[in-house]
């Protein structure tokens, strides 16, 4: 046996959903965090609440890779129906952990003695370790709820000790967590977590070939998943009116700014649906507030005609949008990237609107309370596309920063202000820049505001002059949004001889950077570019970057090359771009880049 | 445009809520005499055109906005309702007035209308009624009676939606119903609309002259004339401080509205035995016998004026309303900030 690998691993828990682990699970990989490490997480769910397969994946990488791996080292099986990809997917060397009080158990306990019958759940390859966990659980817990829970928390106890977990680092997230539910709870919980310590020490030697090794951090460093983030990011940027719909995978960040909201100047309402959360936005913009709505795909579509209206009226809101697979009910629980161009031009006719694409959790946080200044500035919407990946996965992550701009209001006159006005008109464009000064009602003159053609002066018009003018007007805010400085620039890593290019975006950019460095390794040198909007799409160094690569590959999670399709549009391309897709509602990992770029190169 | 000066004004008449622009509706269209009675109307109360918000929908009814001097806002079909909500909860000082039609509210709107309903949000909210789609050219609207034809000879074999049964039911605390041709009575029902504090659902039979006003129709200005039934008239008058607060035993009571110095005196409830507006079923009852006999009744069929109006559930008694913040005001503070990280860590 080689040295062990130290802090590289990852654990995949098969189980069912809603038999409490997803808490467990998160509790284990918050107190992995807690021991210094780098620690992602990623579930794979159905859309269902109790008793369909479901696993949980725990990522801890030596280098800070915050990307799912295809490959699993430490298996922690409970139900039978995944036991056998989750073995396929176990490294040789790899440590499996099972319920040895189960039917699977007996399988599995029947394959390692060699008995016949259950050979396909043999890897003789891996070590197995089984723990009679229902039956701890039974034997120490008299509550039947309870009973179900502490399976789960005796497997952390068992992984604990096999890996060297530090258990005070587990013992103070479940303080964390249970802080509200009292003592009885939290020492339930320290109770489990010893059993299976004990367990795991007396009948177990820890496997050799893995280490875990507590890491110590000067600067502070958090553990969050991407709608803790775009929350975060709303409060940030002064939202004070929020409006959501429950749908998956949305939901958390409504949910977080509910909890917000009693400790800021926030209001906080669950719509009737979605273009009426939408609706209420853009009323209360229009009153004066900073608004936003979240919601997912089918939410998006229910929005249309409101977001029309929001980019035509000239009323700013931000919308969060946290991409699943689509269309129509789709798969809620499942990852894709695939509304870039529903969110470029849903709603009829022509609306311009400004779309981020933030790839990183530090990124969901920036450009989510940078957004709402943007939406004001500009007097437009601004879409923020996250997706179920990002929204739902913790990540570690470095120091985030209070945000280095202040509020911008954007150009709204004062009541002094327009006092010293006589020729006020709400949609003349005074600067040249597209962007009109706006009053708000009950603090200045009176006008309607319609989603109908007007004039300057906001009076209903049909003239064919006024028409066109204002659709241009609309346009050159893009535009000016653009040239603001505002909006966030491209990330870009170019090492030295590299003659390959990759354009990605969203949860995606994690599972490229890994690959990245997969093809480094095989001295391919790759340059990345993190795209930070599609609308306006960062022209000069998008230019810059296609043209100095031989071949692009872009990277995203939809069927038909949206992103591409967006970008061939804009530029001379020369057939330089290759995509590299998925859309089967899995996460994207490193190899699955790597392996397509290598063979697409070797032609 | 109007400039601000109007708010050094030291009062309003009827003109002061008029504007040089027209909604273009057909002559003798009722919705026309909505304007004219919500002109007066704001004129008795004496509220500065800056101070109105005007939320519409679509359809003839939403164009009215086009003449009422006020911040109007112009929405979507069906839509006004949401936009109102945010509207009034971002600045609940304003004096919110939702204008809608029929289909508006009863087809297109109807989910949105019924949320909004049950919110008991601080604002009027006015159905002009017409039984049908005059903006498209006389289709059938979701009012429209069984009986009556459009203008293409199409019958509706489906009974009409009933607004103010469904008002009631959802929560409305204040429903009352008038008619275009019965100016007086619809200037008392606008003013305590607007001072009732809550949601004030008003439901306005207000003929269509040009596909809607036939023999057959029972949205006509005859049929209404003829068909109309009274049901408690309310007049808005000065109370004194000591008014009378037993409203079984005064036709007139003191009223906690917006504005103190306000009650409402009804000026018929000792011809009709027994009826007391502010009891819900007993109007929920009342109107469904009306409804089944197809008749007209007008007036205020429904008050409680003691709910909490939606927007005290965030503010409470604070009239610190997030659209006063200034920028700064919006965001957390550093330590606030830092506050909020430390759950993450």
């Amino acid at each position: 046996m080689h040295s062990p690998t130290v802090n590289n691993l990852q654990i995949e828990v098969a189980t069912t959903n809603g038999d409490y682990s997803v808490s467990t699970n998160d509790t284990l990989a918050n107190g992995l965090f807690k021991m210094g490490l780098d620690v992602t997480t990623r579930r794979i769910f159905p859309s269902n609440i109790k008793g369909a397969p479901s696993r949980y994946i725990i990522r801890l990488s030596d280098c800070s890779l915050m990307a799912p791996n295809n490959r699993t080292d430490i298996a922690v099986l409970l139900i039978e129906e995944l036991a056998g990809e989750v073995l396929d997917r176990t490294v040789s060397g790899g440590v499996i952990v099972y319920d040895s009080t189960s039917s699977l158990g007996e399988k599995l306990t029947a394959a390692t003695d060699g008995r016949t019958g259950s050979e396909e759940f043999y890897r003789e390859d891996c070590v197995y370790y089984p723990v009679p966990l229902s039956q701890l659980a039974a034997t120490n817990f008299s509550d039947s709820r309870l009973k179900r829970i502490m399976r789960n928390v005796i497997y952390v106890g068992v992984l604990s000790q096999l890996l060297g977990i530090k258990p005070a680092a587990i013992r103070e997230v479940f303080k964390e967590n249970f802080s509200d539910k009292g003592k009885k709870v939290i020492n339930s919980n320290f109770t489990a977590l010893k059993i299976g310590r004990n367990y795991a020490r007396q009948q177990f030697a820890p496997p050799a070939n893995y280490q875990l090794k507590e890491i110590t951090h000067k600067t502070p460093r958090y553990f969050m998943r991407g709608n803790d983030a775009t929350a975060l990011g709303t409060v940030m940027g002064g939202c004070t009116y929020a409006s959501w719909y429950p749908i998956t995978p949305a939901t958390l960040h409504g949910e977080n700014l509910e909890r917000y909201a009693p400790r800021y100047p926030l209001i906080v309402e669950q719509g009737e649906n979605e273009d009426s959360c939408l609706g209420r936005a853009l009323g209360a913009a229009w009153a004066g507030a900073r608004a936003s709505v979240s919601t997912s795909g089918p939410g998006l579509s229910n929005m249309a005609e409101f977001l029309g209206f929001s980019s035509f009226a000239e009323i700013p809101v931000v919308i969060f949008n946290i991409q699943r697979m689509g269309p129509a009910t789709g798969l809620p629980t499942h990852t894709k990237q695939g509304d870039l161009l529903a969110s470029l031009y849903l709603s009829h006719d022509e609306s311009p609107r400004i779309i981020l694409t933030p790839s990183t959790v530090e990124q969901l946080y920036d450009y989510s309370w940078k957004a709402f200044n943007i939406a004001a500035r500009s007097q437009m919407p601004v879409v923020i596309l996250s997706d179920m990946e990002l929204g739902l996965s913790f990540y570690t992550i470095a120091e985030l920063n209070y945000p280095e701009q202040p509020i911008d209001p954007g150009k709204i006159l004062s009541e002094e202000e327009l006092g010293k006005i006589s020729d006020f008109e709400r949609y003349r464009d005074l600067d040249g820049d597209g962007i009109c000064y706006r009053s708000l009602p009950g603090k200045g003159p009176t006008y309607v505001t319609r989603g109908a053609y007007h004039d300057r002066e906001a009076n209903l018009s049909e003239k064919p002059a006024d028409c066109s003018q204002k659709i241009e007007r609309l346009f050159k805010k893009v535009q000016t949004a653009a040239d603001s400085g505002q909006l966030p620039s491209p990330v870009l890593e170019e090492p030295d001889g590299a003659e390959v290019g990759i354009i990605g975006f969203g949860s995606s950019i994690y599972a490229i950077q890994e690959a990245v460095g997969l093809l480094r390794e095989q001295d391919i040198q790759v340059a990345l570019f993190d795209l930070p909007a599609i609308s306006p799409l960062p022209t000069a160094e998008l230019q810059e970057f296609i043209d100095r690569y031989k071949t692009i590959f872009v990277v995203e999670q939809n069927y038909t090359g949206q992103l591409q399709k967006i970008i061939q549009t804009e530029f001379a391309v020369e057939n330089k771009l290759q995509g590299i897709r998925r859309y089967d509602g899995d996460y994207l990992t490193a190899q699955y880049i790597s392996r397509y770029c290598r063979e697409c190169l070797e032609q | 445009m109007s400039s601000s000066d109007q708010t050094v004004k030291k009062s309003y008449t009827a003109d002061d809520y008029s504007t040089e622009n027209t909604a273009n509706l057909c002559p003798g269209c009722g919705h026309l005499l909505i304007v004219r009675a919500l002109r007066q109307a704001l004129a008795e109360l004496q509220i500065p055109p800056e101070k109105i918000n005007l939320i519409a929908g679509i359809g003839c009814s939403g164009k009215t906005v086009a003449e009422i001097n006020s911040n109007g806002l112009h929405t979507l079909h069906g839509c006004a309702a949401p936009v109102a909500m945010g509207a009034q909860l971002a600045n609940p000082e304003q004096e919110n007035i939702l204008i809608s039609g029929d289909g508006d509210s009863w087809a297109i709107g109807s989910g949105k209308m019924i949320a909004l309903l049950r919110t008991n949000l601080d604002l009027l909210y006015i159905c002009e009624n017409n039984g049908t789609y005059g903006l498209t050219r006389g289709q059938l609207s979701p009012t429209t009676k069984m009986d009556s034809p459009t203008r293409c000879g199409t019958v509706s074999d489906i009974p009409p939606v009933d607004g103010i049964g469904i008002a009631l039911v959802s929560g409305a605390t204040y429903v009352a119903r008038g008619f275009s041709g019965r100016q007086k009575l619809l200037i008392e029902q606008i003013k305590a609309g607007i001072l009732h504090r809550g949601l004030a659902y008003l439901e306005v039979f207000s003929p269509c002259r040009t596909f809607n006003d036939h023999e057959e129709s029972h949205h006509s200005y005859r049929y209404c004339q003829r068909h109309a039934t009274d049901f408690p008239r309310i007049s808005v008058v000065d109370v004194e401080a000591d008014y009378p607060t037993d409203r079984q035993l005064d036709p007139e009571f003191k009223f906690e509205g917006k504005k103190t110095n306000f009650g409402l005196k009804f000026d018929n409830l000792n011809e009709i035995p027994g009826y007391d507006p502010t009891d819900r079923n007993l109007a929920l009852k009342t109107w469904e016998d009306y409804w089944t006999e197809q008749v007209i009744p007008l007036g205020l069929l429904y008050i409680d004026d003691s709910a909490r109006a939606h927007h005290q559930r965030f503010y409470g008694e604070s009239d610190s309303y997030i659209a006063d913040l200034r920028p700064e005001e919006t965001r957390p503070s550093q330590s606030d900030f830092s506050t909020i990280l430390e759950q993450f860590k």
